[in-house]
């Protein structure tokens, strides 16, 4: 196949239940992780009732009041975390400049919150007061499409829905944008914002971990999240975005942009699975060939996984990783952020920041609440006494969704 | 695109809309010059200012799908499958390529929300405790594009797209991409939406329904018809076709989208997004605007959007003698997520059969341009190639270029 564009990441942005860019990586880093007890709303009389909610973010900073009015909290976190992807980015495009600029978004469910309250009015009191001034903020496109509006891009504008990996799809969309010559530069990346409704279902379906076992039986009361732990028992819901600044190489290098990475590439595959859970170990998502023409694949050091400490996809990704890498990259050191930051629609853009990060600071954010690594998962995990890696050439940003679809992305140095 | 992209053909469609159940009762229906824009029978209309929608009345699930399944999929999916069912008996794909080598990518922008809908009700009413697995809210758009690659085994790339009303156009823009890049050897792709009580009450809300059947780019127009459906295109490689010997209607030649970059749901006053996306798309597909016949058009039959698209496409393409512009939504209604798909195969159509289809319930054509608006019934022509226009709230603007295989 003929060589394509080379696509960097100079820029990153988030609004996150550990805080903005730098707070998040100094606490990820630090094994720190942002749950709080559910008080915002009523999570039940019984656990579980703590989530990762995002803190440290003050929408004003980033957006001027007359246009904060008309915006929901969820195209507040996006439109927010965009600025500051540029402004990471040292990117302040002109008029002309941003008419190229593309948008991409990944989310599962986006504005939440106004859809239910949308709905509730509807059903509480009969269409004719239904309320006219949220049901734009309802399709799932309004967070880009306020993103576009708010730092005036007109470049290609997309929005992602492949549940729990969006983020990660999001980004693989934009990476196809740059490469098929639609734009040069893309704001790409994802996230979703926790609702009463969403949390009820997710506990309802029985996904939410109800607190760590106690000796003898029972649990804590006290969630907690322990990817590819022998005694896991759910996930954490937490919220947030995290935009990255995509550029091709050469346009970044024009400008004099320094790169945290390259975004090698990525492969997308999908296996059976019912539509509300992850697949079985069994299954094995066609990947490896795709992603065995990528470029530094074969240097591969660090795996940032979805695991997001539910039974079911941590033995997933663990089989479906050993495969994949067993004998390729056997030493690479495997980590996840759901332990810090909960599970979400477009949580995995959280997950390929965290790998860009890695590759510039040569770091490797821990699991840090694993204590019993689960003794079926034959992969090196990123223990909070696991020696840091040697060095950092490539990371691989795993994603799986309810419903089967897989994906990965491939960074390197750029 | 780079001149070493492989050309991209359509070798499967199908659909499931108010014109028809079938890719040629559609047909049949657009050239007629039919409406099937009634009164909404799907829940109660009371308390709405409008009443009328092009509602699909044959909506049974497919009689050979498992009872689980059954029992699960949401009306948008029904729909997905069957439009699937048919583009993929006809393009015979499944027997010739693996199942990894096959993508899904669907628009969509409600998904299973009709369900949801009732969900929360019980629960508002205080009927039912649980919200459980099923009650939609919690179940993603994705959810179609999952249901069709579980039910015909599909296990390349699969998402879902929701730009709004220009989501399966994005969608077909999608997997020309990816087969562009090699990705895979084959897409399922299109859109699909159901009618629900959100939407309606949103654009009822909005004022934005029209009472009569909507009469897109008329002096009268009064606001937009709903419509539901899906529409499912099988796209490959165009060698990739012709080695398996298959039937290839046409082709997908480029596909270009835009943000306005203005507001949430007005157009751009001087419709820049419009103008970007077509001016996008053609460069993409290689071509100058002399070379369209065709444009179908987004035409919702909203004051504003009518006029803003009318002036964009004069910008873009003159007044051309040769050009046709029309609109399918006074015959489909606007069917939001699936429009971009429902409205390429009706440009596939044209195309493939030589004929424009008519702007139904247009009678006092309105443009600052002389634009030919096709009122008045379809009428045969050789096309050369068509543009299909999509644009949707957030001020997204999708244009997709298609001609001859």
């Amino acid at each position: 196949m003929r060589e394509l564009a080379r696509v960097v990441v100079t820029g990153i942005g988030m609004v996150s239940p550990l805080g903005p860019l730098p707070r998040f990586w100094h606490r990820v880093r630090a094994g720190e992780h942002g749950f709080v007890p559910i008080d915002w709303f009523d999570p039940g009389p019984t656990p579980p009732g703590t989530a990762a909610r995002v803190r440290d973010w003050q929408p004003k900073d980033h957006i001027k009041p007359t246009s904060l009015r008309r915006m929901d909290r969820f195209s507040q976190m996006a439109v927010s975390a965009c600025r500051m992807a540029l402004d990471d980015g040292a990117l302040a495009p002109s008029a002309t400049e941003a008419d190229a600029i593309g948008v991409v978004i990944g989310c599962a469910y986006g504005n939440l919150l106004e859809t239910e309250t949308f709905l509730g009015g509807l059903i509480a009191k009969g269409p004719a007061l239904a309320n006219p001034m949220i049901f734009p903020n309802l399709v799932l496109n309004a967070a880009a499409g306020y993103v576009a509006i708010e730092l005036g891009l007109r470049g290609p504008n997309s929005t992602v829905c492949r549940n729990e990996i969006s983020g990660e799809a999001a980004l693989a969309v934009a990476y196809d944008t740059i490469v098929c010559g639609h734009a040069d530069v893309v704001l790409a990346g994802g996230g979703d914002e926790l609702s009463p409704v969403l949390f009820h279902v997710n506990k309802d379906l029985g996904v939410l971990s109800p607190g760590r076992r106690r000796r003898g039986g029972g649990a804590s009361g006290r969630e907690w999240s322990s990817p590819f732990d022998r005694d896991r028992n759910g996930m954490v819901m937490g919220e947030g975005v995290a935009m990255l600044l995509l550029e091709r190489a050469e346009h970044a290098r024009a400008r004099g942009a320094t790169p945290y990475a390259e975004l090698v590439g990525h492969a997308m595959r999908s296996v059976a699975a019912p539509t509300h859970l992850w697949p079985r170990p069994a299954a094995v998502p066609a990947i490896a060939d795709e992603l065995r023409r990528l470029r530094a694949a074969d240097a591969i050091d660090v795996i940032v996984s979805c695991a997001n400490s539910t039974r079911d996809l941590d033995a997933f990704e663990a089989t479906h990783l050993a495969a994949l890498l067993g004998e390729r990259a056997p030493g690479a050191l495997v980590t996840s952020v759901k332990g810090a930051i909960g599970e979400f629609g477009g949580a995995g853009a959280f997950s390929v920041a965290a790998a860009a990060l890695a590759l510039r600071d040569r770091a490797v954010p821990p699991l840090a609440m694993l204590r019993r690594p689960d003794p079926a998962c034959a992969l090196r995990l990123a223990t909070t006494d696991a020696p840091p890696p040697a060095r950092v050439r490539a990371a691989l940003v795993s994603g799986t969704a309810r419903g089967g679809a897989c994906t990965a992305l491939l960074l390197a140095q750029p | 695109m780079q001149a070493s992209a492989p050309q991209v053909v359509v070798t499967g469609l199908g659909t499931v809309n108010a014109l028809g159940s079938s890719v040629a009762e559609f047909a049949a229906a657009l050239r007629a010059g039919t409406s099937a824009i009634g009164p909404v029978t799907l829940f109660d209309t009371k308390g709405y200012r409008a009443r009328i929608a092009a509602q699909v009345h044959d909506d049974d699930a497919p009689a050979t799908l498992p009872r689980a399944l059954r029992r699960r999929s949401s009306r948008s999916d029904v729909f997905a499958l069957r439009a699937t069912a048919e583009a993929l008996a006809e393009s015979g794909i499944t027997d010739a390529v693996a199942p990894d080598r096959i993508g899904v990518v669907l628009g969509g922008t409600t998904g299973g929300m009709l369900r949801a809908e009732e969900c929360l009700r019980a629960r508002i009413e205080g009927r039912s405790a649980r919200y459980g697995a099923d009650p939609i809210i919690g179940a993603p758009i994705s959810v179609s594009a999952d249901v069709v690659a579980d039910v015909f085994d599909l296990r390349g790339p699969r998402l879902a797209l929701s730009t709004a009303c220009s989501s399966s156009g994005n969608a077909l823009g999608t997997a020309l991409d990816w087969l562009r890049l090699g990705r895979v050897d084959a897409v399922v792709t299109g859109g699909t939406e159901s009618l629900c009580r959100m939407t309606f009450a949103g654009f009822n809300a909005l004022h934005a329904l029209s009472l009569e059947p909507c009469r897109p780019f008329d002096r009268r127009r009064a606001g937009l018809s709903l419509g539901e459906g899906a529409a499912i295109l099988v796209v490959e490689s165009a060698t990739h076709a012709a080695r398996r010997g298959a039937r290839a209607h046409a082709a997908l030649v480029g596909w270009g989208n835009s943000a306005d970059a203005h507001h949430l749901t007005a157009p751009h006053p001087q419709g820049t997004g419009a103008i970007l996306a077509m001016t996008r798309a053609l460069a993409n597909a290689g071509l100058q605007p002399a070379d369209i016949d065709y444009i179908n058009a987004h035409g919702t039959g909203t004051p504003l959007n009518d006029a803003v698209e009318a002036a964009a496409i004069g910008i873009v393409f003159g007044e051309a003698p040769h050009l046709a512009v029309s609109s399918t939504k006074g015959a489909v209604g606007h069917t939001l997520g699936a429009a971009g798909a429902i409205e390429a195969l009706a440009t596939i159509l044209a195309l493939r059969d030589g004929f424009v289809p008519p702007t139904v319930n247009l009678e006092e054509p309105e443009s600052e341009w002389a634009l030919d608006l096709v009122p008045g019934g379809s009428r045969d022509a050789t096309l050369r190639y068509a543009l299909s226009n999509s644009y949707g709230f957030g001020g997204n603007n999708t244009s997709v270029v298609l001609g001859h295989a």
